[in-house]
């Protein structure tokens, strides 16, 4: 993935597995784990992904800025401190609505081909 | 320290050294969490499980980030700008392409006997080689041209020869190492370069044609 784009659409399209792990961060700055559980919460368990999966594209999503790692931490007490945060930077969640707008228009296209019904 | 995570420690280290050092412990706090879980879940047969949603995972993605981390750096030693390291990498590759020819020829031969085969093999991979070698810098149209007549003259006349099995068992170096120090000549590689490719290819060629003579 290339370093950071002024035009999100420059990284279209996006794996389901990246798409995925920048909604589940969307929601607020989660720790590797979380993020896998988060994945597999939002796909109602069809799309799980391993430490390897993960942190390979969490490497690639922070070396194209659309991630970086948390500086707060939350309650040692609370948590494992040697855990890492992570959180959409300004370009990563300009980089999912980019993907959000082309997934529309994709089902557009298909309701417009009568592939699926408007309901479906 | 249970055994799986021991085992995944181990499959850890097949990472890229950099890649496992920035986030390395932080895939084995995800397995170890993983496992609670699935331990949680599933008392008995948790762990296979567990394995079964993490060994494909480990594996494709060793692979992954093994090529990215090859790539890069073989890019980077390409486009670097010393020019005799990049002259070594072109060589290295250019060596490699015709030692898998030769490998590739001596199997063929060895266990089928195609000889035709055998001999567009042969062909082919040095072709290949002569384009990689093209890339070392100084080899224009002209030597590649020459390679490719220098490489037919060698092989084509196997397509008359009353026996050419026995003509391949009995010349040893084949024309493979006279080409390839023909061309490292002509594109002026460095000497570490020649002397690494040209010695590493003439030892397995003999290597090889002793396997075919069955010696």
């Amino acid at each position: 993935m290339p370093e950071k784009s002024a035009d999100p659409e420059s990284l279209l399209p996006l794996t389901p597995a990246v798409f995925y792990i920048l909604l589940a961060l969307s929601e607020g700055e989660m720790h590797g784990y979380a993020i896998m559980h988060e994945v597999s919460a939002l796909t109602e368990g069809k799309l799980k992904i391993g430490p390897g999966t993960l942190y390979g594209a969490i490497s690639r999503l922070v070396a194209a800025r659309l991630i970086e790692e948390s500086d707060e931490r939350p309650d040692p007490t609370l948590d494992d401190e040697r855990r890492r945060y992570y959180r959409l930077t300004p370009f990563g969640k300009s980089v999912a609505s980019a993907e959000t707008r082309r997934l529309e228009a994709l089902v557009r296209t298909a309701r417009a081909k009568r592939l699926v019904s408007e309901f479906a | 320290m249970t055994s799986s995570q021991r085992i995944y420690r181990i499959l850890v280290h097949f990472y890229p050294k950099a890649y496992r050092e920035e986030y390395g412990a932080l895939m084995e706090q995800a397995f170890r969490d993983l496992e609670r879980d699935q331990q949680k879940a599933d008392a008995a047969f948790g762990w296979l499980r567990l394995w079964l949603c993490v060994l494909p995972d480990a594996g494709a993605s060793i692979v992954s980030m093994q090529v990215t981390h090859i790539g890069g750096r073989l890019m980077f030693m390409v486009n670097s700008q010393n020019l005799q390291f990049r002259r070594i990498i072109w060589g290295i590759l250019a060596a490699a392409v015709i030692l898998l020819g030769i490998l590739f020829k001596t199997l063929l031969l060895r266990e089928q006997g195609a000889v035709q085969l055998a001999l567009l093999v042969s062909v082919g991979s040095c072709i290949a080689a002569v384009l990689l070698f093209g890339m070392m810098g100084r080899l224009g149209g002209w030597y590649i041209g020459a390679a490719m007549v220098v490489v037919l003259s060698l092989y084509v006349p196997l397509l008359w020869s009353d026996d050419p099995y026995r003509w391949l068992r009995q010349n040893p170096l084949t024309g493979w190492t006279v080409i390839l120090l023909g061309f490292m000549y002509l594109t002026n590689p460095s000497r570490t370069a020649v002397l690494l490719a040209a010695g590493g290819l003439a030892a397995v060629n003999i290597f090889t044609s002793l396997l075919v003579s069955g010696l």
